[in-house]
């Protein structure tokens, strides 16, 4: 197997990667995102990638921001017909990209997420009022751009949020609360490795120190249909009380590791390993 | 002509940049074949999931019980867009236009890619992700290169570069604006295009001739248009476009260069060109959508 590791920046996560395919004995060329080109004539399309010959390569990994998404989308398709092995397939970073779009996704399949209102525009909030129970986060969206996340208490200071929104606003979204202590789970292939933070009222956020936890069956089912159903199998899945509050198409392995005192890149590798049949 | 046995209703959705004169001639040309006609502006839109089921409701109105609907969006709208068509394709509603047409039609490069695994004939086409492969991209592509924003429309964010001093500014600026770099060979032109508008099997064309000193051809820029008959050599091609895009309606630009012709973009949401042709392609589109909505639903 030869595999390519596309990223924004040789940060700790992607050295670690690179050293534990170097480990064991997997040619593996790193290239930055920003150094990458598609180029199309006729039928064919290429991938210009410095001095990388992908023609040469049977996998991908690849970590990118949802912002990379108008060139990671058309880069996905090109890997995919041309039988190239990557963690992510094509749609995903469309999917994971628009949160809305992403649970709306994550509804319509059944997986379980916290009831999401997504509006057009704030102007829209009086609509929803009687069918919604409180507390909920409020969360604006411009272009692909969150502005705003905030926990709302009442429909008063939800109306009042939505009133005072400034600038440009192409989606709002007013979803449940969902009480309970946030589950960070790191999807890779079928194995999920996780920690939890619990919920500081006082902060209105997940803080303090993370903890080790073994997930049940259910939890771990749950973490691995929803990176799977939207196109990842390699995936960061945010749990919160049996539901899933996000998903991301990146995956920091040197926090994880450093939580779990374990090696993810190892569990990457031996992933990669197994998808492309190499050993 | 097909016959109807209940009453049928239509939905059109207008993006935020929907033109008055446009969305009014669509719903007056589905008056004539829909006995409930709405139209929806998108920031009225909301959507409701929960318990596995998403809602697509306007109002009290649940937008999954129209029997057909022509959603106009752009890629302005793409943040709903993306949503509100996805939930119309698992809909029994009928959808003359595709999520993956939306999607990849709002994309420059992508729509050049995928017409081109097509067989479609495409000028060289490159996307950068950052600055540094400009110079090896520019090599294929070759100079004049067409410099375009991924998602302008009307012309608009699309430039011409004679040489890499040209270049270099506009890149400069795209690259302040974060924005990725679409890189296309120029295709030298008799100073007109054909906008093929496709509905259906049909084809229906119009040559908009650049006006003096515009390289570009959009009416909006000052070209004018003229219907034409339809070339049938490029039959084929155009119906393949279209088809590979899951489009029923749509505006596929064809450029008739020296060296042959070449598909330069699909809309999805072409302008009507009411200048022009008043409310003709609307009431063809909307044929199209009322027939199509028939044999959808058994009813032809």
């Amino acid at each position: 197997m030869r595999v390519v590791v596309i990223a924004e920046a040789k940060n700790k996560s992607i050295e670690l990667l690179l050293e534990k395919f170097e480990d064991k004995k997997i040619e593996a060329s790193y290239i930055r995102l920003s150094k990458l080109a598609l180029l199309t004539e006729g039928k064919k399309t290429e991938v210009i990638a410095d001095s990388v010959k992908f023609a040469n390569y049977d996998a991908v990994f690849i970590s990118a921001e949802p912002t990379a998404t108008p060139f990671v989308e058309p880069l996905l398709v090109e890997l995919q017909d041309r039988g190239i092995y990557c963690n992510a397939r094509p749609e995903s970073f469309y999917l994971t990209a628009n949160k809305p779009y992403m649970y709306s996704a994550l509804i319509s399949k059944g997986i379980s997420a916290p009831a999401t209102r997504i509006l057009a525009s704030p102007a829209l909030v009086d609509e929803v009022l009687p069918s919604t129970k409180f507390p909920v986060f409020f969360k604006a969206y411009a272009s692909l751009t969150q502005t705003q996340l905030m926990k709302v208490n009442s429909s008063s200071a939800l109306k009042s949020v939505a009133k005072s929104l400034q600038g440009k606003t192409d989606a709002v979204v007013i979803q449940d609360f969902a009480k309970g202590d946030r589950l960070q789970c790191a999807v890779i292939g079928k194995e999920v490795y996780a920690y939890r933070q619990k919920w500081d009222d006082a902060e209105a956020a997940h803080t303090g120190k993370p903890q080790v936890i073994s997930l049940s069956d259910k939890e771990k089912q749950l973490a691995i249909k929803a990176a799977n159903n939207l196109g990842l199998d390699i995936a960061t899945v945010k749990l919160v009380n049996g539901m899933v509050v996000d998903v991301s198409a990146q995956l920091n392995i040197e926090g994880f590791n450093k939580v779990l005192s374990k090696e993810l890149e190892k569990a990457v590798v031996d992933y990669y390993q197994q998808m492309t049949g190499a050993r | 002509m097909a016959k109807k046995q209940r009453p049928l209703k239509f939905l059109l959705i207008e993006g935020k940049k929907s033109a008055d004169k446009a969305a009014r001639n669509i719903i007056n040309a589905a008056k004539r074949h829909f006995d409930v006609v709405l139209s929806v502006p998108i920031d009225k839109i909301r959507i409701e999931c929960a318990n596995g089921k998403t809602r697509l409701r306007y109002r009290n109105i649940d937008l999954t019980k129209f029997d057909a609907c022509y959603p106009r969006l752009f890629y302005e709208d793409f943040v709903m867009g993306q949503i509100i068509l996805d939930i119309l394709e698992n809909s029994d509603v009928f959808l003359p236009v595709s999520l993956d047409g939306y999607q990849i039609a709002n994309h420059k490069f992508y729509t050049t890619m995928v017409l081109g695994k097509v067989d479609a004939p495409v000028p060289v086409t490159a996307l950068a992700a950052g600055q540094e492969p400009i110079t090896s991209i520019t090599e294929s592509v070759g100079f004049p290169v067409v410099v375009k924003l991924l998602s302008g429309f009307g012309g608009k964010g699309v430039m011409l570069a004679k040489s890499m001093d040209e270049l270099k500014p506009i890149i400069d600026t795209l690259n302040v604006f974060k924005e990725f770099i679409c890189a296309q060979e120029f295709v030298k032109n008799k100073g007109y295009d054909l906008r093929c508008y496709v509905v259906g099997n049909d084809i229906h064309a119009v040559k908009r001739f650049a006006p003096k000193g515009e390289w570009r051809t959009n009416v909006s820029r000052g070209a004018i248009a003229k219907q034409v008959d339809f070339p049938d050599k490029y039959r084929e091609t155009i119906q393949k476009c279209a088809k590979v895009l899951g489009l029923g309606v749509c505006s596929v630009d064809l450029l008739e260069g020296e060296a042959g012709p070449s598909i330069i973009e699909i809309n999805f949401c072409p302008g009507m060109i009411v200048k022009y042709f008043g409310d003709r392609f609307a009431q063809i589109f909307m044929e199209y959508i009322y027939e199509e909505t028939l044999k959808s639903k058994m009813l032809a």
